[in-house]
């Protein structure tokens, strides 16, 4: 049944549901039927046993002959079939028997069972005056005429039956066109789109009521999806036209990185090379210069004692002009000297500790000849109880050397004054140099520092001078993580203001002796600056560089390392917090926006460990420095600057100085 | 009067320093490279040596260590000269066994009193 089509369904359906309607009704009838030809039956028989026995009981109060054959005249009633007439003591009287029928009289003692029994047999007492006369036995014909009835019964439902049944089907199947043909109509619409997925089949909308609302569903639900199905297939389209675009974009990038990064490193080579032709000339050249000036120098200085010696003034004079000029020369040449090792990274620090007051007295005397050349005169400030400072003394006398005669040079008939004192935060002490010259303008301040480039050209006419003085001084104080800064009024006077670490490390060589896991725990030893230990293969880094972008990476990573620092690389933040597991560096230079773990997650990261926290980082960034952004990593970072904002001096000494205080601040927490 | 010996193969510099020495009063014999400076600190016992350290056939580093090693010269006071500013060479020349060092060019009037110093320190002998 379940197997079969919808139409047969509904036709077998139809066709059982009015079998059992009419086998019910059938069995309903033949039972009422069946019920009222009893009760007719036991009617006529009551009806034959009073005539029977009114005519019986008179004589049967008579006993009389008459008895025998008294029931004979029952063969002319058709209902009875037999009759039995007995005494009050159970003895036959008489007896009746249609034709054909098998003696049906019961036995004397068969009488007492039978006296209830009610199936087409009456047994009854004749009475008289409550006197028991007899008993009359009656039997009706019931077999022939039941059998008739209840085939012509069957007959009839029979055919009810059969004809119900063509009518059954014959509905069934008109009403196919009516339900079973819209849906299987929809199956095979179903059937066929799930194969062949098309969604653009419709359902023919012919039926109505709830088999039409379905079709209109379906053929609803059909068009969205159809819709859907080309949208998709649109946007898929249009996806694969974008990821082909994105794609050609990318790889155009890619190769135009390459060219870039190629361009790049190939232009940061050829200045890195002519750099160093340049430093190695100039080298070269400066030894093969001073080799003969030695000699002019030395035979004017024993031509001067010999004319001294002889009086000759006039003669003195002028070998007194040789000489100075030959100087002037001298130093030009080491000042350009000085230079090229400072930009080559070759120049190298002596640390000593040594008294501040008896250095800043030597200084004192050797600049005082040229204080009094125009008539200026030297003051001096130094407490005698300031103390040593550890640091290379002789590039401190060449800064102040420097500073000084700079201040004699621009000062005519003033007053020149050096002060030291210690810095309150008790780590620094500050030298200031000032004058009442001619002073500066803040246009002129800003080109001070620069190699090469005296305040304007007027000046260096009228004052001489190579410029490079200012500029060796400054790389001198860098270098030792100081710093020069001035002041100055034009007409009034100029300040220089160099300030010192009081404990001066050798950043050149100051890492390579330091275990790492002694950094961070704080027990590092002080470093016996005398005796510095070759560096070790598996030096530690001085800089963690986390920067995404390889160019940049590169630039600044080459910028630190010809500083002389040890630097390692990190792409993100990710990549950083892996160096940081394994080594703890002494600065972290941190780009903030980059790929997987950007700086601020960095940052964030970076607070989970003390030994972390404890590295000054300091943040260059492409992103406008917002107010937003200062707050975020406020108290977290040493710095944050501006990308492209800040000469690489700049960048560099301020990394500096903050590993300095941050060593400095570490060995004071030791002692 | 004390006897200097130089050690210097730069004629220049060899002349002006030994003339400007002599017209102080001090005896000076000369030698041009490091081999002829032993030779010289040998036959010549001088009271200091002043010792250029770039120099032929043997460097004045060399030239150090093995006049160092000679037991009869070897308490020689030597007063290293060299034309490199260079904090390392200072080192390499102490380690070599030298007393003080000094730049070049010569400044006279300091090396004259490192000269004098040294010649005070050098009539003691060395602990």
């Amino acid at each position: 049944m379940k197997g079969l089509p919808f139409r047969w369904k509904l036709t077998l359906l139809i066709a059982l549901i009015s079998g059992v309607t009419l086998a019910l009704a059938f069995v309903g009838l033949y039972v009422n039927d069946l019920y009222q030809f009893r009760s007719d039956i036991e009617r006529r028989l009551e009806t034959t046993r009073s005539e029977l026995q009114q005519r019986i009981t008179p004589l049967l109060e008579q006993n009389s002959p008459e008895l025998k054959g008294s029931l004979q005249f029952l063969a002319n009633d058709s209902l009875t079939e037999g009759a039995a007439l007995y005494s009050s003591d159970k003895h036959l009287l008489d007896e009746y028997r249609r034709f054909g029928s098998a003696p049906i009289s019961p036995s004397s003692t068969q009488i007492g069972e039978l006296l209830n029994s009610n199936n087409g047999i009456i047994l009854t007492t004749i009475r008289k005056n409550g006197h028991e006369l007899g008993y009359l036995y009656l039997k009706a014909e019931l077999t022939e005429n039941e059998r008739t009835r209840f085939s012509n019964l069957l007959r009839g439902a029979g055919i009810i039956f059969v004809i119900s049944s063509l009518i059954a089907l014959i509905a069934g199947y008109r009403l196919q066109g009516t339900i079973s043909e819209p849906i299987t109509q929809l199956v095979d619409a179903a059937r066929y789109i799930s194969e062949e997925r098309d969604y653009s089949v419709r359902v023919p909308q012919h039926a109505t009521g709830e088999i039409g609302e379905l079709i209109a569903s379906f053929n609803f639900m059909l068009g969205t999806i159809e819709q859907r199905t080309s949208e998709m297939a649109l946007a898929r389209e249009n996806l694969h036209v974008s990821n082909l675009q994105l794609e050609d974009a990318n790889r155009t990038l890619e190769v135009r990185v390459e060219e870039r990064t190629r361009d790049y490193r190939e232009a940061v080579k050829a200045a890195d090379e002519a750099n160093k032709a340049k430093s190695g000339f100039l080298a070269k050249m400066s030894h093969e210069l001073r080799t003969p000036l030695n000699a002019i120098i030395g035979y004017s200085e024993i031509l001067l004692e010999d004319a001294t010696d002889e009086g000759n003034k006039a003669v003195a004079s002028d070998l007194d002009k040789i000489l100075s000029a030959a100087r002037y020369l001298l130093g030009l040449i080491n000042d350009v000297l000085d230079i090229s090792k400072i930009e080559a990274g070759k120049m190298e620090l002596y640390i000593e500790t040594f008294d501040i007051q008896k250095l800043i007295q030597e200084v004192a005397s050797t600049v005082q000849p040229l204080v009094g050349k125009k008539n200026n005169t030297l003051y001096l400030d130094c407490p005698a109880e300031i103390g040593d400072m550890q640091a290379d003394s002789t590039k401190i006398r060449q800064m102040l050397f420097n500073l000084l005669s700079n201040a004699s040079k621009f000062t005519e008939k003033g007053g020149i004054t050096l002060s030291v004192a210690r810095d309150p935060d008790g780590l620094h002490v500050i030298m200031k140099v000032s004058d009442t010259g001619i002073g500066m303008t803040p246009e002129q301040i800003g080109k001070l520092f620069k190699a090469f480039s005296q305040a304007d050209a007027s000046t260096a006419s009228k004052f001489g001078g190579t410029g490079l003085g200012l500029a060796i001084s400054l790389q001198f104080a860098r270098m030792m993580g100081g710093n020069i800064t001035v002041e100055s009024t034009p007409g009034v006077g100029t300040t220089f203001i160099v300030r010192m670490p009081l404990q001066v490390q050798d950043i050149t060589h100051r890492l390579v002796e330091v275990d790492p896991a002694k950094i961070s725990i704080g027990t590092r030893p002080p470093i016996a600056l005398s005796k510095l230990a070759p560096p070790p293969d598996h030096s530690p880094c001085d800089v963690l560089l986390v920067e995404d972008d390889p160019p940049t990476r590169d630039m600044m990573a080459r910028i630190l390392e010809r500083e002389g620092w040890k630097v390692r690389t990190a792409n993100n933040g990710q990549h950083a917090i892996d160096v940081l597991e394994q080594v703890i560096p002494a600065t972290v230079i941190l780009d903030l926006k980059m790929p997987i773990m950007n700086g601020f997650q960095f940052i964030d990261h970076v607070q989970t460990k003390a030994e972390w926290r404890q590295v000054p980082i300091f943040v260059f960034t492409s992103m406008d420095i917002t107010q937003d952004i200062r707050e975020r990593l406020a108290g977290r970072t040493a710095g944050i600057f501006q990308k492209g904002d800040h000469s690489r001096d700049d960048i560099i000494h301020h990394v500096q100085e903050a590993v300095q205080a941050h060593l400095t601040a570490q060995k004071n927490k030791q002692t | 009067m004390p006897k200097i010996l130089l050690v210097e193969d730069n004629e220049m510099n060899r002349d002006m320093l030994s003339r400007r020495l002599e017209k102080r009063g001090y005896t000076v014999v000369l030698a041009v490279d490091g081999a002829a400076g032993i030779a010289q600190a040998k036959a010549e016992k001088p009271d200091l040596i002043l010792m250029d350290m770039s120099l032929p056939v043997i460097d004045g580093w060399e030239a150090t260590k093995q006049i160092r090693a000679d037991a009869e010269i070897a308490a020689t006071p030597i007063i290293a000269l060299t034309a490199h500013a260079m904090s390392s060479d200072r080192e390499k020349c102490l380690a070599a066994g030298c007393d003080d060092f000094d730049t070049k060019p010569v400044e006279l009037p300091r090396l004259l009193a490192k000269i004098e110093e040294m010649l005070k320190k050098g009539k003691t002998p060395p602990a």
